[in-house]
């Protein structure tokens, strides 16, 4: 008879080499040795094409019942390739509206056929449902995309675990985001394990809310009130766009005047926009029940862009990293038919993304602001790493710092049931920032445990113990012999890490057995072990995904 | 018979053709079946379901920006 037990494996996210392919499997073991399994996640990690031939890396997919916390690559870009790899793979997704909406957009784009369409189950704030024997519970989180999850998963045994998804505790603009009591009454029913996002904890203090994105964009309408704008952004990331566009109607209301209107200029904002009129959550109707003005939103393509004076015009454009053909540079290189120049008033661009640092990137973008400013275009940015200004700040980030996981502490320790500890680990994040993550929790008085890929958390009897031993960490190479991401020609290669050479290497180079040993093994060997140097990874610091070339970054927003 | 790949970029490279200034966003479904109705050679084999109209104007979109 086995020992009923529940294990949380991390497939891919918590990287020895940076942030990406997202992918995490919770498995019951029943006393008659039966399992039962389901998968939360299965990302993408972009990859430097010109450092490594490949086009990117996807995460295992292990199981056909899959919960999706949001909508980003690294979260979700990795199942249409196993779609493309195995097509009658009966799966099931279960996602927020958007997130469903806007999968479905990218996988008929990418030209998946639409019998081969993963089934899709639409989940909601409080509503608990069964996959394969668990029950689950989604709980509403705020990240920069619209419908980011946290998914509560109870075991047949009883074990709660929570993933939090990416997320920070400041409440959201669009939709449903964190809120602190929602997440005590989570608490106060008791979770065993938690896993939480170790994206921007390396950072002090609490990320500031998409609020503070409204005020500091209401000051730009203040400063140019005749001017034609132009602002770059990230589709997917849709939250400080509805930031964007309370600021407009607040500034309407404020100075009386007629409300700018919105011109998306790209397929991803449309697609993005269309997916949330979708879901419900039309930013549209949530400005005007906010602010009670009505502010309209149009695509370039529309012949109503033309009527409306340049001094009401706001382009929301994709490119913010000077992406080749992105609607910005085409814009900087004068090629976008759908944006010029006023010559009737002044013209502002706002760049409302940071410089990703990474390659050329630097460079590129200053060139692309530089020929926008030689076409007449006055330039902004945000500095990367700048300290938080009221009122002036007009990017902030979707994930939480070290005062959200702060937060998150007080929040279980306030409502968790007494006798019932809850154990913390860092997920979604290099070895740095998980560590910085388990030790906010261990300040706090918490219990903590430290995962890499291919660990697994096991649950038995109310103890939580983190395996010995480091499993078969693998992951997918995606590669493109045409460098066309539209052709669905990809070859498809197995990696694995090579625990003794630490490289990711071609399954078929690698003899699992010889090389897989446990982290006791190594310790002995002087070659690492738990929280040791032996993990060999670069600690690269906070960059996340975005952390990629240009034209890679291109890539990730045509795909997802 | 079920629509293949190939069908919705035809589909959709003939509305751009036939539409190139309509706006997409937010487009409703019955106003996408009606312009797909009006398109030359149309073969009327019922009223398409969500998934379907989905396929098509995700597809039409990514035919009006090509470009990203």
């Amino acid at each position: 008879m086995a020992e009923k037990r529940t294990e949380f494996e991390s497939l891919g996210g918590n990287n020895l080499d940076g942030i990406g392919g997202n992918a995490k499997k919770i498995t019951y073991t029943a006393e008659d040795g039966s399992k039962k399994s389901i998968q939360i996640d299965c990302g993408m990690k972009f990859s430097d094409k010109a450092l490594t031939g490949v086009d990117n890396y996807i995460a295992p997919l292990e199981c056909d019942d899959l919960l999706i916390t949001h909508a980003h690559a690294d979260h979700i870009a990795g199942i249409i390739h196993h779609i493309q790899m195995n097509p009658e793979r009966p799966l099931n997704i279960y996602a927020d509206k958007f997130t469903h909406q806007f999968m479905l957009a990218e996988m008929t784009k990418q030209g998946l056929p639409l019998d081969n369409m993963p089934k899709f189950h639409d989940v909601k704030d409080g509503e608990k449902f069964m996959v394969n024997g668990f029950e689950v519970e989604p709980v509403p989180v705020t990240h920069s995309a619209p419908g980011a999850i946290a998914f509560v998963v109870e075991s047949p045994d009883g074990t709660r675990l929570m993933d939090m998804g990416d997320f920070k505790t400041t409440p959201v603009e669009l939709g449903k985001g964190w809120e602190d009591a929602r997440m005590a009454e989570v608490f106060a029913k008791g979770i065993d394990v938690c896993f939480c996002d170790s994206t921007s904890t390396t950072s002090k203090e609490v990320t500031p809310p998409y609020e503070a994105v409204t005020k500091g964009f209401k000051k730009i309408l203040y400063d140019n009130p005749d001017a034609q704008m132009m602002v770059g952004t990230i589709a997917r990331s849709a939250q400080q766009m509805m930031a964007d566009v309370i600021a407009v109607a607040e500034y309407a209301k404020e100075t009386g005047t007629k409300p700018r209107t919105f011109i998306l200029d790209g397929a991803s904002l449309v697609q993005v926009n269309n997916a949330l009129n979708k879901s419900d959550m039309s930013m549209e109707k949530a400005c005007y029940e906010r602010t009670g003005v009505r502010v309209k939103i149009i695509d370039a393509k529309s012949p109503e862009a033309r009527t409306i004076p340049p001094q009401e015009r706001i382009y929301m454009v994709t490119g913010t990293q000077g992406e080749e053909l992105a609607s910005m540079a085409r814009v900087s290189r004068g090629e976008n038919r759908n944006i010029r120049p006023s010559r009737t008033c002044p013209n502002l661009c706002v760049n409302q993304q940071a410089v990703i640092p990474s390659g050329d990137n630097q460079a590129i973008v200053d060139e692309m602001m530089e020929a926008l400013r030689r076409q007449g275009w006055k330039t902004m940015i945000p500095e990367r790493g700048a300290p938080f200004v009221e009122g002036e700040t007009y990017y902030v980030s979707g994930h939480g710092r070290a005062g959200d996981m702060e937060k998150v502490a007080d929040i279980a320790a306030h409502n968790q049931p007494a006798g019932r500890a809850c154990t913390f680990i860092g997920i979604h994040g290099d070895e740095v920032q998980t560590k910085a993550t388990e030790e906010i929790f261990k300040d706090k008085g918490q219990k903590v445990e430290h995962i890499t890929n291919a660990q697994k958390v096991v649950v038995s009897k109310g103890e939580v113990q983190v395996s010995p031993t480091i499993g078969k960490a693998s992951r997918i190479a995606v590669i493109d012999d045409n460098d066309n991401f539209m052709d669905p020609d990809f070859r498809y290669i197995k990696q694995a890490f090579n625990p003794v050479s630490k490289k990711w290497e071609d399954v078929k180079q690698i003899d699992y057995e010889k090389i897989l040993v446990s982290k006791n093994d190594r310790k002995k060997d002087g070659k690492g072990g738990k929280g040791g140097k032996g993990h060999g990874g670069k600690k690269k610091g906070n960059k996340g995904h975005r952390d990629m070339s240009p034209m890679l970054m291109q890539k990730m927003q045509r795909t997802h | 018979m079920a629509l293949l790949w190939k069908d919705y970029c035809d589909i959709a490279d003939a509305l751009n053709e036939a539409y190139p200034d309509k706006a997409l966003t937010d487009m409703k479904d019955e106003e996408l079946i009606r312009l797909v109705k009006t398109l030359p050679d149309f073969d009327d084999a019922g009223e398409p379901d969500e998934t379907v109209l989905s396929a098509i104007w995700n597809r039409w979109v990514y035919v009006a920006y090509p470009e990203d």
